[in-house]
């Protein structure tokens, strides 16, 4: 035994955990996989192996004897080649000469017996595939080159065939089929009207599968190309007209509402007469004054965002119509419902309304008229500037002395009252006066709109009715001025700095002295000065919409000819007002890109129908 | 004794009453000491409002400032912030006090004023906004309202080159503060204080709100109304001339491609 003189390096075992350690310690970076268990069991059966046997085999689907070998399991029983089934065949119809003759020869005379035969031969040999019966074909029997190279070229000589295109063959073939079919259904009977259902109903669907137009074939290849070759700018400009006709389509409806939602609230407008003068400074400001009032009473309804058009359209409306009272239930009834307002005219000036004011708290016996503050004022100032107390003193005498106010009553009721306006008499005792509307600016008067409030201990009360909506508490009069929304506080008060009324450093309008003369006045001008924007808005629009007709109406001229479109305008019927809201009605804001013809015929039918209705009611 | 069950169950009730009988007492106390407990609980004693009532009494607040001929540290400006009646009378009869907020940057930024005059002079280099809250007397259950307006040193930009040195800078507001339903009491203080013209009828010296001047804005303001009224029904024939317009080009139109 010699010593060994390489030690082997001292073999570690190394337990799993020692392994991980040593990995984890060594910092090498392969990942150790435990490598599955190579050993593998023989698997178990428990039935007895096949037995196999080399045979040889023939197959139907082959015409040649040609014999060939596979391995089969012995036990099995061979009938045919399995995959023989596979093997399909088409059979082409085929004719007889006196078919021929009686049903084929009529169809086309394009072709000829022996064109024809050929054709058929080819879709035998090819088992109607049609596309290459069509590359095979050759002007000449003998000749089988493919037809379409060289096709000008060496193909048309006398004598030959001319050339035929895929649809051509197929739409020989298929008419051929459809003749066929029809003649030999109709010669198994003897009337060939006179078919069971059955047969016709079979007859109808043999004829529908073998339907062939080739027309349409060929013009659907056509599309096909044009789509292929489309470059590659007119791709984009198809996707983004048709992003485009989408937009338009889905903002369309949408348009069509903001219009009539705007020329609904200029329709109040509208039904008011129009005033063609200006209505006087005095009695203008108060019926505006007045439904002012009232607008502010709708707005200050508790917790109800009013609909502030509706208010404005309202104020506005009372505002432009004037003195009339008969017109402002009529402006009303077109309103949408303003929050607080009973549906229906509840402005009437003019008639004596009270609102009854149900104070369920007790008061305790105060003089019993206490007067709004305004009117005692008013009262005292008039009075050369007698203790102008803005205090409500309970006097009969100021209150006969203030000049005739204008008392409008309103049913709708203040924020706090529970009860809706009730018509009562007017029955006031004591020398209060109810004038007609004055107001001048040389004494300054104020005449606001007052109401009055019965109370149960205290009998009628008057008060104005801007301050009929306060709650109890202490307010700032110029916190009680009229809310703008906020989307128009801009325009107005860039408006109001034109007119050099704003007071400096505030953030929305206000007066410059705050007084309720000047508030009251101070509302009616925000109330005035909104519709004023909504109209110019409007009107606007509509003058830009005049200009891209006229654009439109230049490039039709020119398309038919100056003189030719003179005489079609010349002979057209003039434009009747009334017609005008029928075609509002239809048309849309823009005119949009492929209906303008459409529109146009749209607008003379509904035009028509207007003038035609009211013919119809004139007689 | 504590473990005592009968005395458990009272344990609860005494809490009440003692809660009860403190609650009565502030409420008593109060009448006798000026506080200023939450006007919740003054609400909830104080006497009936009338209904319908309502009572406005002006105001004018704003700032007068000067600029400094002699300017030590950083401070240009002398300005006095205030609230008084437009005419000079005595509005203490219904305010109980007035705070002034001013800007953190000065000393004791909340200036109290239990009496006239409600004033506050100091001396700076800007402009801050100034919060002006107004406390009401007890009898009258009102929350305290506030004002809001920037104290202004500068003249303004249109006439900034023409000013002369040593004018001061006019910084005014007029308002009205209503008063709603008020109570009883505060009724009667408030007619009781009532004394002399409320509104000068001509502007004088300081006092620069008067009846001509309201006069004259409601004036401005009726010819702006009318004005804008004027423009409305021009512009709503301008409307109207424009829907006719459009009526006939459309008919023009559809007649022109139909025939084209």
């Amino acid at each position: 035994m010699f010593q060994q003189k390489h030690k082997h390096p001292k073999q570690h075992k190394h337990t799993a955990m020692s392994r991980e350690l040593n990995s984890l310690y060594l910092e090498n970076h392969t990942v150790p996989v435990p490598l599955a268990d190579l050993f593998q069991a023989k698997p178990k059966f428990d039935t007895k192996a096949e037995r196999w046997t080399w045979r040889p085999f023939k197959s139907s689907a082959r015409t040649d004897n040609l014999t060939l070998s596979h391995w089969v399991k012995r036990n099995e029983k061979y009938t045919d080649y399995y995959y023989a089934r596979y093997n399909a065949k088409t059979q082409p119809y085929q004719y007889t000469d006196l078919e021929y003759d009686k049903c084929i020869a009529p169809l086309d005379a394009r072709w000829s017996k022996e064109e024809t035969d050929y054709l058929l031969m080819l879709c035998r040999q090819f088992d109607l595939r049609f596309i290459v019966v069509h590359d095979r074909y050759s002007m000449h029997p003998d000749r089988p080159a493919c037809v379409n190279a060289d096709a000008a070229g060496e193909a048309v000589a006398a004598g030959d065939r001319p050339l035929r295109s895929l649809e051509d063959l197929k739409d020989r073939y298929y008419s051929i089929c459809r003749a066929l079919t029809k003649y030999r259904a109709g010669e198994d009977s003897r009337d060939p009207d006179d078919l069971p259902l059955q047969a016709t109903n079979k007859l109808a669907d043999d004829l529908a599968l073998l339907g062939f137009d080739g027309d349409k074939e060929r013009e659907r290849k056509q599309y096909l190309e044009l789509l292929f070759s489309r470059t590659k700018e007119e791709i984009e400009e198809e996707e983004m007209l048709i992003v485009e006709a989408r937009r338009i389509e889905s903002n369309e409806r949408r348009l069509i509402h903001e219009r009539e939602a705007m020329l609904n609230s200029h329709a109040l407008f509208e039904e008011a007469p129009s005033s063609a003068t200006i209505p006087s400074v005095k009695v203008q400001f108060t019926q505006a004054e007045t439904v002012s009032a009232a607008g502010p009473l709708a707005n200050g309804q508790p917790g109800s965002a009013a609909a502030p058009a509706s208010a404005f359209a309202a104020a506005a409306a009372a505002a432009s119509a004037g003195p009339d009272s008969a017109t402002l239930p009529k402006v009303r009834k077109g309103a949408p419902d303003a929050i607080g307002i009973d549906g229906g005219a509840s402005v009437r000036p003019m008639k004596k309304q009270k609102s009854i004011h149900g104070s369920p708290q007790p008061t305790t016996p105060v003089t019993p008229r206490v007067k709004s503050t305004t009117a005692a004022a008013a009262a005292n100032k008039a009075s050369a500037n007698k203790a102008a107390l803005g205090v409500s003193v309970a006097s009969t005498d100021s209150v006969s002395a203030a000049r005739g106010s204008s008392v409008v009553r309103n049913s709708m009721s203040p924020g706090r009252a529970a009860s809706v306006g009730i018509i009562k008499q007017e029955h006031l005792d004591g020398p209060v006066q109810f004038g007609p509307v004055t107001f001048s600016t040389e004494d300054h008067l104020v005449n606001p709109a007052i109401i009055q409030i019965d109370t149960p201990e205290t009998g009628p009360i008057f008060i104005a009715q801007r301050d009929a909506r306060l709650g109890p508490g202490v307010f700032l009069r110029s916190d009680k001025l009229f809310p703008i929304p906020k989307n128009k506080l801009e325009a107005v008060k860039q408006f109001m700095t034109q007119l050099d009324l704003n007071s400096p450093n505030t953030i929305w309008p206000r007066p410059v002295m705050a007084t309720a003369a000047v508030c009251d006045r101070f509302d009616t001008l925000q109330t005035t000065i909104i519709p004023l924007l909504d109209c110019k808005k409007v009107a606007d629009k509509l003058e830009t919409e005049i200009q891209v007709l006229r654009a439109r109406k230049r490039m039709l001229m020119n398309d038919v000819g100056e003189s030719r479109a003179e005489e079609i305008i010349k002979k057209l019927p003039p434009i009747d007002p009334s017609m005008i809201a029928a075609i509002r009605a239809t048309t849309p804001s823009t005119p949009t890109i492929d209906s303008t013809p459409v529109a146009a015929s749209r607008h003379n039918r509904k035009g028509s129908t207007a003038s035609s209705r009211k013919k119809a009611a004139r007689e | 004794m504590p473990k005592h069950p009968i005395f458990l169950l009272a344990w609860p009730c005494l809490i009440r009453l003692i809660i009860f009988l403190t609650c009565c007492a502030s409420q008593l106390l109060s009448f006798f000491f000026v506080s200023d407990c939450s006007p919740v609980i003054l609400a909830m004693k104080t006497g009936k409002r009338l209904k319908g009532v309502v009572i406005s009494r002006p105001i004018v607040y704003g700032n007068i400032a000067i600029e400094l001929p002699t300017q030590k540290s950083n401070n240009t400006h002398k300005w006095t912030v205030f609230l008084r009646g437009p005419n000079g009378q005595d509005i203490s009869s219904f305010i109980h006090k007035v705070e002034f907020k001013l800007h953190e940057t000065f000393v004791n930024n909340n200036r109290a004023f239990k009496t006239a005059p409600y004033e506050v002079t100091e001396t700076g280099w800007g402009e801050f906004e100034i919060i002006t809250k107004i406390y009401f007397p007890l009898s009258s259950g009102e929350k305290p309202i506030s004002l809001y307006h920037m104290l202004k040193l500068y003249p303004p930009d249109s006439q900034a080159q023409t000013w002369p040195k040593g004018k001061p800078v006019n910084n005014f507001f007029y308002d009205e503060l209503i008063f709603s339903d008020p109570t009883e009491e505060f009724f009667d203080t408030l007619t009781k204080s009532a004394v002399g013209p409320e509104i000068p009828l001509k502007a004088t010296g300081n006092h620069i709100f008067s009846l001509e001047s309201e006069a004259a804005e409601c004036k401005r303001l009726e010819s702006a109304v009318s004005q804008v009224t004027e423009k409305y029904n021009e512009y709503k024939g301008r409307a109207q001339a424009a829907e006719i317009e459009i009526a006939e080009l459309r008919r023009d139109i559809a007649a022109l491609d139909a025939a084209r």
